[in-house]
C-alpha cells in the first residue's frame, strides 16, 4: 500500500468499461469482473472433472482425481447440511443452497489475493442475495400452506390478549432476517479487509518494528480465511433453517 | 449421517463460532427494521416520535427474540 493512502480505497468501485443503458449507468465495474471471475471459475472448479473422468476409459479411472475429490467435498458438504437442518425434503432446495454456498465462499476467497476485489464486502452485494433468499422462502410458504402461512406469526399455546403485542414482535423478528443476513457478511469482510489494510500501513510506517505487524497479519490473515469460509456457512445454514421454517411452520 | 471421523470432529467448533457471529447481528437486524418501520410511520401519520418510539422498543424484543431462539437452538443441538 502506497503511503497516506486510505485503507478504504481498496472497496471503491471502478468503471472497467463505460456502458450507459436508457440513462442507467451499467457499466461494467471491477466488482462485476470479480463476480464473473468467480462465477467462471466454479464453472471450470465443478465441470472439468467429470468431463475428463467420463472421456477415458482406463482402469485409473476408478480412482477419482484430486479436483474430482475436492468438487465432490463441496457437494457433501451442502448435501449434509440440507439433510440435517431440512429433512429429505430438503434435496430439491439443493441447487439454490449450493449455488449461494460457493458463490459466497469463491468471492470471500478470491478477495483474499492481494490487488482483487472483494464484491461481498459491498452491503448492495449481500443485501440482494439475502433479499433473493427471503423472497424466496416468502413465496415458498405461501405456495406450501396458503393463507395458513400467517399462522407462521402466532406463537400456539399463547393467551389471546398477547397476541397484539406478540404478532407485530413476530413480523419485526421476520423482516429483520434478511437485514442481519446481509449485514453480517458484509461487515464481517469490510472490518477485516480494513484491518488487514490498517496493519499493513503499520508495517512500512514502523520501519525495523514494522515485523511485528507483520507477523500479525500473517496470523490475521489465516483468521480471515476461516471467516471467509465460516461466513458461506453460515448465510447457507440460515438459507436452510429459513427453508425449513417455510416447509414446517413452527 | 455418514462423515468420516475428521467432519466429526471439525462441526462442533464450526457451528460454535457460527453461533457467534449470528448472534452478534440478531439484535442488530432487528433494530434496523423497526427503526425503519418506525420512520415511515410517522412519516405517514405524522405523529413524530412515537412511532419510532414504539417500534424502538418492539424491535428490541424481535431481536432478543431472535436472540432467545437462537440460544434454544445451541441448547438443543448439544
Amino acid at each position: 500500500m502506497a503511503k497516506g493512502e486510505s485503507p478504504l480505497k481498496q472497496f471503491e468501485i471502478q468503471p472497467i468499461v463505460d456502458i450507459n443503458f436508457l440513462g442507467f449507468d451499467i457499466s461494467f465495474t471491477n466488482s462485476a469482473l470479480w463476480m464473473t471471475i468467480t462465477t467462471a471459475f466454479i464453472l471450470i472448479f465443478f465441470t472439468v472433472p467429470f468431463l475428463k473422468a467420463k472421456k477415458t476409459n482406463s482402469v485409473s479411472d476408478l480412482y477419482p482425481t484430486r479436483m474430482q475429490v475436492a468438487a465432490e467435498l463441496g457437494f457433501n458438504f451442502i448435501n449434509s447440511l440440507l439433510a440435517d437442518t431440512v429433512g429429505k425434503e430438503g434435496k430439491k432446495y439443493f441447487p439454490l443452497v449450493f449455488t449461494l454456498f460457493m458463490f459466497i465462499l469463491f468471492g470471500n476467497l478470491f478477495g483474499m489475493i492481494p490487488y482483487s476485489f472483494t464484491f461481498t464486502s459491498h452491503i448492495i452485494v449481500t443485501l440482494a442475495l439475502a433479499m433473493g433468499v427471503f423472497i424466496f422462502v416468502t413465496v415458498l410458504g405461501f405456495v406450501k400452506h396458503g393463507v395458513k402461512f400467517f399462522s407462521f406469526f402466532v406463537i400456539p399455546g399463547l393467551p389471546v390478549y398477547m397476541l397484539p403485542l406478540l404478532i407485530p414482535i413476530e413480523i419485526i423478528s421476520y423482516l429483520s432476517r434478511p437485514i442481519s443476513l446481509s449485514v453480517r457478511l458484509f461487515a464481517n469482510m469490510l472490518a477485516g479487509h480494513t484491518l488487514l489494510k490498517v496493519f499493513a500501513g503499520f508495517v512500512s510506517a514502523l520501519g525495523f518494528f514494522g515485523i511485528l505487524p507483520l507477523v500479525f497479519i500473517i496470523a490475521l490473515t489465516g483468521l480471515e480465511i476461516l471467516i471467509a469460509f465460516l461466513q458461506a456457512y453460515v448465510f447457507a445454514i440460515l438459507t436452510c433453517l429459513y427453508i425449513n421454517d417455510a416447509l414446517h411452520l413452527h | 449421517m455418514a462423515n468420516d471421523e475428521e467432519n466429526n470432529n471439525k462441526k462442533p467448533s464450526m457451528q460454535g463460532l457460527s453461533f457467534a457471529y449470528r448472534i452478534s447481528t440478531e439484535l442488530l437486524g432487528a433494530l434496523i427494521v423497526s427503526v425503519v418501520i418506525g420512520l415511515l410511520i410517522d412519516k405517514m401519520f405524522d405523529s413524530k416520535p412515537i412511532g419510532l418510539i414504539t417500534l424502538i422498543i418492539l424491535g428490541f424484543f424481535a431481536g432478543l427474540l431472535n436472540i432467545y431462539r437462537l440460544i434454544r437452538r445451541i441448547e438443543n443441538s448439544k
